[in-house]
Order: C-alpha cells, then structure tokens, then sequence
C-alpha cells in the first residue's frame, strides 16, 4: 500500500501489533481533537467507544509511519518527563497541558509496546529502534485542533531504564526526572497499590526485576527494589543524559522555574492549577510509614540521598 | 502419545481423506418427507429458514434437533435404518458418536456469526461436516476466512470459533453433521489429513470488497465525518453498506459486523496496557 502525502492527516498511532521482528501500527481518526486528559489512554479510549474507530482503523508498516513524519515533522518536541510515580507528575502533565498551545502525551501505551517490544528483542539494530521510537513520537506530536506548538511526553515510570535509547532518538530534547522522599511514595503505594508494581501483573523484566526472587507476602520488597531501579535509572539519566533532577518537594516557584527554563518555555505560559489535596487519611499514613520505614531505609535512601546530592549540584 | 494437550486443540479446520458419493447421499435426502424437518431452535442466530432432521439424538427421534448434553446418551433414529448410504458416512468415522443430524438451509438463509464454546477441540469435542448438497452461492465463513465446503467432501472444523454461512443459492444448503468426542483416532485422523491434505481457504469477496471501501474512506473526510456520527453499531454497520453500494461495492452487514468484531476483540487484547 503507497500512501499519498495527506492520508494520514488526523490520524494517531494507538497499538503496535509485532509480528514477528517488524511492529505493525494500528491508528484511528482522532480528527481535531486535542490530547487533554491526564492520560494518553484515556482519550483513546474514550474514543474509541465510537464504533467507526473499529471497522475504519488502518494499519501501516513502520516505514509508512517514518515516511510520514518525515513529511509532516509535527510540534516542536520540548520535553520528556521521566518519573518515580506517586511524586506529582500527574499534576505537572496538568500544568503543561493546561496551556492550549501545548500537547501532553502521557503514558501512552503505543509507545510501551514499542520500548518493551524493543527490550525483548536485543538483537534489533540501535539504529532501526531509534528511527522507530524517533517516527512514533512524531506521529503522536502531529498538531490536531489547531493553534497548538509544543509536545511533551509523559512516560511511564520505568521508561526512565530506556533512556539510552530515547536520548539516543532526541538527543536535544530537554529531559527531567521528577521524584519524591521515598517513605512518602511507598506509604503512596501501599494505600493504593499500582498495577504495575503488583509481582507478575506487568513483566517483571519490564520494571527490572526477576519474578523468581520475589518473596511471597513481601509486595512492599519488590515495590521498594523496583522504585529503588528507577531512581538509579534516573541518576544515570542526569550524570550520563543530562537530565535534570527535580524533587516535588522543591518549593513549588522556584521549582517551575526551573523546570520552564529547562524546557525552553515561558514561565508565563503555565498556568498555576490550584493546589492537590493530600490523599488518604492521617492515621492509616501514620500507620503505613511506621510500618514502612526499615524497608524504605534499607532499599531507597541511599539513592535518594545520591539523587538529592546531584539534584543541589544542578541547582547550584 | 497424540491427545488434545498436546497442541493438537490448534487445530483449526481441515479437509478429510474421505470422499462420498453425494449424488447417492442426494437420492436418500431426498426421499425424506417434508414435514420430518424441523425449524432450528435458536431463532437469535439466523434469519430465513433453517431446518434439521436427526438420524440420532438423545429421544431417537427423528424430530429431536437439540443436541444438549455431553453426558446424556443418544440413540440412532428410524431415518438411520432408513438411510444406509448416510449411515455407511456416519461409520466411516472412528468416535463415540452423539447427535447426527442432516441440517438444511434454505435460499436466501443465513446464520450469524456466533461462537459454539462448548464445540471446541480443547473440550474434546469433535463436528464433522459431509455437505450433500450445496452450491458456490453458499458463503461458509469460518473465522474470517471461507472454507470451500463441496458436496461429498468431509470437513472437520473447531466452531468454538466465530462462524457464519449464507445461502445466496436457489437451492437448499444440506449437511450431514456427526458430532462426538474427540479420541485418539480423531486426532491421528486430523494429523494425518493435515499432513497430507491442503486445505486451501479464501478472503470473503464481501470482506475484500469492505477493504476496498475502508480506504476510500480514509481519504475521503466528508465520509469520514458522516460514519463518524454513527453512534450505534448497527446503524453504522447499515450505514456502511449503503455507501459502499453507492461506490458499487457489495457487501453485506455481517461482513461488517465480523471485520468489527475482529477488530474489536484486537483492540481489547492490545498489549502493554
């Protein structure tokens, strides 16, 4: 099938479907709409409640996809928000997106299923994966309502251990790492636990753990070895990809600063979002951290105080 | 050791090694009286007529068409005495037989995509299809693809997966249809025509036709914004079919239904979320 330069117009990449060594890309027709829930996945699936979606979803091979963004470069790709979950990266997706000339990806799944995709296959050539993940972003970034200018994405958590890979496809895009005082985002975890971190629900491979060694009844060991995974990743993402560390108890005006210089926008541009209440009640947190605190100290500090070591050199 | 673990529940469909003669299998159908038929009894799944009657079934009546219960015992009917050369077709066949039946589409008949979950291979259990009359117009559709079902041949075919026929003929569409359970010499006979026999398959000229229509439609926004709008699947689905006309392609809304099931079902399953 040769496409014409137009056809892809309003079209977005939802699925990638590997068959054998070659993903295959599934779009649908999001037409004007622009992407602003929290997450990517929500607007698709609200989407695709629409049955058109079903019968008129198109498929292409990664190649039409390339071909296509090189012809239609898109937004100007601003930033990649890396995080360790439960630190106010949600919050942050907000404020960017707040702004209507900006489009927030965050966590699609297209995307995950080309980096695991990818992870599973070591043998696949660096450069293949990288004009890969270089063309499926760019589909992602395409403008749709109008009016709109600059692309972020949002990834998930443990993307942050794809860095190479991501910094290798962008090598200017302004990279960040968000996180948080570990005990508060265990607590976070264990009040409500994410899929992602439950052993066996999400390959294990993915979040760089091996199922084997998890210890029956011990979610809070894997949690706390997991999370203590991607804040290494994050550390060697600011020492080796120049990322910048941020830490969501930065106060909130200086810490925006930053961040809005980092990504070459105006701090004008975002709009403050009025402020998130504090999830949970007193005293199961009270409980939680009592109950957390050893493994907490025994898995995450010494990241932490690494990351927070680097964080005040970048700060200077 | 062949058994239903051992991969061998893959199996889809296949042609079998053995061939009938239909025109002998035709004269005994034939001499079967009228009103021995019985409209089918899940009047959900087809539109026109449908009719069967049993050369065994759990009653041993002629009359009794629903062949509910794997454990209940089944007994062969007076048409299975009656009817030698159906019943050397029903002996050719080397497992526990239930319910035998000769089942008739009439013209113009169709029967909806649906799944038969308590037919699958993985269950154990085993349909033969003998068609002893049919024609080019009949449509038999088994999970997208049409399997070329001619008279006197003999199919095995896992209906645990979607399926649908169309009887676009003059004529009835007649089957013989043994069902039972699946044993060791089932499953060397599957082997064995799998090995030996290639089953050839083809795209459904409706679902080609729909194919036809998709890319028009991605290149065409008045359309796109016109489907778009279609909340309900049905409506779209109809809505579909007379754009496609307009176009001068012809297919049907069950072509569509199907391609949107499949659809469907893919996006449900996507991986990474």
């Amino acid at each position: 099938m040769s496409l014409n330069a137009s056809s892809l117009k309003g079209w977005i990449p939802v699925q990638l479907r590997w068959d054998g060594d070659e993903p295959r890309v599934r779009w649908i027709l999001l037409g004007e709409r622009r992407l602003v829930e929290t997450r990517f996945e929500r607007t698709i699936d609200a989407e695709m409640r629409r049955p058109f979606h079903h019968l008129f979803r198109r498929d292409t091979s990664m190649a039409e996809m390339e071909a296509w963004v090189e012809a239609h470069p898109g937004l100007e790709f601003c930033g990649m928000v890396f995080h360790l979950s439960r630190c106010g990266s949600t919050r942050m997706a907000e404020r960017l997106a707040a702004n209507e000339q900006y489009v927030v990806a965050a966590q699609p799944g297209v995307l995950e299923s080309l980096l695991e995709g990818c992870r599973q296959q070591p043998e696949l050539a660096m450069e293949l994966k990288v004009r890969w993940v270089r063309a499926l972003v760019g589909a992602l970034a395409q403008p749709r309502a109008g009016g709109e200018q600059r692309f972020f994405l949002k990834a998930e958590p443990w993307q942050v251990h794809d860095v190479e890979l991501l910094r290798a496809a962008f090598p200017d895009v302004a990279m960040l790492f968000l996180y948080r005082e570990p005990l508060a985002v265990m607590v976070s975890h264990a009040a409500i636990p994410a899929e992602w971190l439950i052993p066996g629900v999400r390959r294990a491979a993915r979040v760089r753990m091996v199922l084997e060694n998890v210890e029956p009844g011990r979610t809070d060991l894997y949690r706390g070895r997991a999370l203590a995974a991607i804040c290494e990743s994050g550390l060697r993402a600011a020492e080796q990809y120049g990322a910048m560390l941020v830490n969501d108890a930065e106060a909130p005006g200086a810490m925006w600063e930053r961040v809005a210089r980092h990504f070459g926008v105006p701090l004008a541009d975002l709009p403050e979002l009025a402020d998130a209440a504090e999830m949970g009640a007193r005293d199961r947190r009270v409980e939680l951290e009592e109950r957390l605190r050893g493994v907490t100290d025994e898995l995450l500090r010494s990241v932490y105080t690494r990351l927070e070591t680097a964080r005040r050199a970048q700060v200077g | 050791m062949l058994n239903a673990d051992a991969g061998n529940a893959a199996i889809r469909w296949t042609k079998l090694p053995f061939v009938f003669d239909a025109a002998l299998l035709r004269s005994e159908v034939a001499g079967i009286a009228d009103d021995a038929w019985v409209a089918h009894f899940n009047k959900n799944d087809y539109a026109g007529e449908w009719s069967s009657v049993s050369l065994r079934s759990r009653s041993g009546n002629v009359g009794d068409i629903v062949p509910m219960g794997h454990g209940a015992e089944y007994f062969d009917t007076p048409l299975m005495e009656s009817c030698p050369h159906l019943r050397a077709v029903v002996e050719a066949f080397d497992f526990p037989k239930r319910a035998v039946r000769l089942m008739r589409l009439h013209p113009g008949a169709s029967i909806k995509e649906h799944c038969d979950r308590d037919l699958g291979l993985a269950d154990g259990e085993v349909r033969i299809h003998v068609p002893v009359e049919t024609s080019d117009k009949v449509e038999f559709i088994v999970a997208g693809r049409v399997l070329p079902l001619r008279e006197g041949e003999s199919w095995f075919i896992d209906f645990s997966q979607p399926h649908r026929v169309r009887n676009d003929g003059e004529h009835h569409r007649i089957h013989l249809v043994i069902d039972g359970s699946a044993n060791e010499r089932v499953f060397e006979l599957l082997e064995r025509s799998l090995r030996e026999i290639v089953t050839e398959t083809f795209d459904p000229p409706g679902v080609l036709r729909l194919e036809t229509f998709r890319e028009m439609v991605w290149e065409d926004a008045e359309l796109q914004a016109e489907l778009l709008g279609q909340s309900g699947l049905k409506s779209l689905c109809e809505a579909v079919v007379v754009a496609g006309a307009r176009r001068g392609l012809a297919f049907s809304v069950e072509d569509a239904e199907s391609v949107y099931r499949q659809s469907e079902q893919e996006w449900k399953q996507k991986a990474g979320r």
